[in-house]
């Protein structure tokens, strides 16, 4: 698994992910979101083009990662999904679970209060 | 016309996708496709993943057999173990709420069962007495009119 950091505005940060979500790649997936947490970044863009798998423990750790931003004070949005996630997400009810963005100005804007 | 196949994995996290690999392989040669394939794997991950999670407790306890068939109906996926009796009725069901801000309400517990229920058409669970489960999960055939 992969992934690449940067800030999108003053407030906002943004970290793609790319790879397959199953049992092995959680650990090092939660380590990343914690990190970015605790160097204060809670409002998160999460760009998940690149992800074409995620197993329902992945999907708790997005969950956990959007509760614990919340519980700061910010929040958690995700972007770029590939079909097979749309639908997925769709199929278990978890659309309305997450906030699901069509891409990143869609994202700044939500998390920057516009 | 139709056809069995099997496969023993250790009970580890990383030969889990060795199971779902021999499983799709089985489903793609019953005629499945695209979303139909991604949600047979999902299906055998989370199997496969309770399996080590509730049934032997942790990773190398045990090994996880895992077998395909299929008929002109239906694709059968059977996920058979020697651990401890799993009792599906005792796990939790998720709650899901409809306001995505009510995260307070969500509960997660069980969403490896929900999943496997939410991905196939049929799911059914069957312990023995001190131990080992055998987990059916059917697939109705594409193109398939029952």
């Amino acid at each position: 698994m992969k992934f690449k950091q940067r800030s999108l505005s003053e407030s906002v940060w943004f970290i793609v992910v790319d790879g397959r979500i199953d049992q092995l790649s959680t650990p090092e997936l939660e380590d990343t979101f914690n990190k970015a947490l605790e160097a204060g970044h809670i409002r998160l863009v999460i760009d998940l083009a690149g992800v074409n798998y995620i197993n329902s423990g992945g999907l708790r750790s997005l969950l956990t990662i959007r509760r614990q931003a919340r519980a700061r004070g910010g929040d958690v949005v995700m972007i770029n999904f590939t079909s097979q996630l749309t639908q997925l997400f769709a199929v278990m009810g978890f659309d309305n679970v997450f906030r699901i963005l069509p891409d990143q100005e869609a994202a700044l804007k939500v998390l920057s209060g516009d | 016309m139709g056809k069995t196949l099997e496969l023993s994995i250790p009970g580890r996290y990383e030969s889990i996708k060795d199971a779902c690999v021999f499983v799709i392989k089985g489903a793609g040669e019953a005629g499945f496709k695209d979303d139909d394939l991604f949600h047979i794997e999902l299906a055998c991950d989370e199997a496969c993943t309770n399996v080590i999670e509730h049934s032997y407790g942790a990773e190398n306890k045990g090994d996880i057999r895992v077998a395909w068939e299929y008929d002109d109906l239906s694709f059968t996926i059977t996920i058979s173990d020697d651990g401890l009796p799993f009792q599906p009725s005792d796990i939790a069901v998720p709650v899901i709420p409809s306001d995505r801000e009510d995260l307070d309400h969500l509960k997660v517990g069980g969403l490896g069962i929900y999943f496997m229920r939410k991905l196939m058409d049929e799911v059914s669970f069957e312990s023995g007495e001190t131990s080992g489960n055998i987990l059916v999960m059917v697939k109705r055939r594409p193109n398939s009119s029952q």
